[in-house]
């Protein structure tokens, strides 16, 4: 038997389209904390890489194009292109990540964090309580 | 025909101080209250909605739904949590959202700027809705785009 103990649990959130693993998270520019935007992701253990929607970073005034483009392919063969981007997300009692998420120009409506996400924390999902757990040591 | 009865479970969440209901045979039921007895009034007219919604009862149906409410104080598993719910962030806009779904529905596929229980602005381009509000003094805004009520489709990921 392997047990895991979390610090931190979660209810999915309720919407009128269902339920889903929702966190709340502030996302800051790493040079300067007062620039930042409070939103909501989705937590998608099939993500690779984390993907949020590039109008985003207009409230942390940086530019969405860089030089370091990636490729973010779907399951059914199409893709879109997101800039990497190095950014604070705090997720209010549990801590704050470094962590390079892609930021996309497509009309991205679900902010997406994805493994590389997982790989900061250890997190648990239980399906049938509608819950999540979440520590922030991996 | 009498409906066959409604087994619901409810356990006690000691840090959040609230009886969390859900229940096998209702796909979808998930609700909270910090008594048996609210807890009780809030699960008859959720699981009718649920019930009718997945087609087990048909709308307008005025049977009573029978349910079993079962109450579990202590809970033990694998899982352990020091602190089981972390809504600390953001409560007033998380509550206006969840007490004020109507309203929000007139902003069906709109990104919305929300602080407290005020809506900043709204519109289908994020980015001017973060420009509107931070030109209103927001320094740091809660987004969050509405997304349309279920139209059977399944959404994944990407």
């Amino acid at each position: 038997m392997v047990a895991v103990e979390y610090q931190h649990s979660f209810n999915y959130r309720q919407f009128a389209s269902g339920s889903s693993p929702v966190l709340q998270v502030r996302i800051a520019r790493q040079d300067n904390h007062e620039f930042g935007i409070d939103t909501d992701v989705y937590l998608d253990s099939g993500a690779e890489r984390s993907l949020f929607n590039g109008d985003l970073l207009a409230a942390l005034e940086i530019d969405l194009i860089n030089d370091r483009a990636k490729s973010y392919g779907s399951t059914i063969g199409s893709s879109v292109t997101a800039y990497l981007h190095q950014v604070q997300l705090i997720v209010p009692n549990v801590g704050d990540f470094s962590l390079e998420i892609g930021f996309s120009n497509a009309e991205i409506r679900r902010n997406l964090l994805g493994r590389d996400f997982f790989n900061l924390v250890q997190i648990g999902f239980r399906e049938r309580r509608f819950q999540y757990y979440l520590s922030p040591t991996p | 025909m009498s409906l066959p009865k409604i087994e619901v479970n409810a356990d006690w969440d000691a840090e959040a101080k609230v009886w969390v209901a859900t229940s096998d045979d209702v796909p979808g039921l998930v609700s909270e209250a910090e008594t048996l007895e609210d807890l009780q009034k809030k699960l008859t007219p959720l699981i009718r909605e649920l019930l009718e919604a997945g087609g087990v009862l048909a709308d307008n149906n005025s049977r009573d739904i029978p349910v079993n409410l079962v109450a579990h104080l202590s809970v033990k598993g694998v899982v352990r949590t020091d602190s089981p719910s972390t809504a600390s962030f953001r409560e007033r806009e998380l509550e206006w959202r969840r007490t004020h779904a109507e309203t929000l529905r007139q902003f069906e596929n709109e990104w919305v700027v929300l602080e407290g229980v005020d809506i900043i602005a709204h519109g289908a381009d994020a980015a001017q809705v973060i420009r509107e509000a931070t030109s209103r003094g927001i320094n740091t805004p809660y987004i969050f785009f509405v997304e349309p009520e279920s139209d059977d489709s399944v959404r994944i990921g990407l």
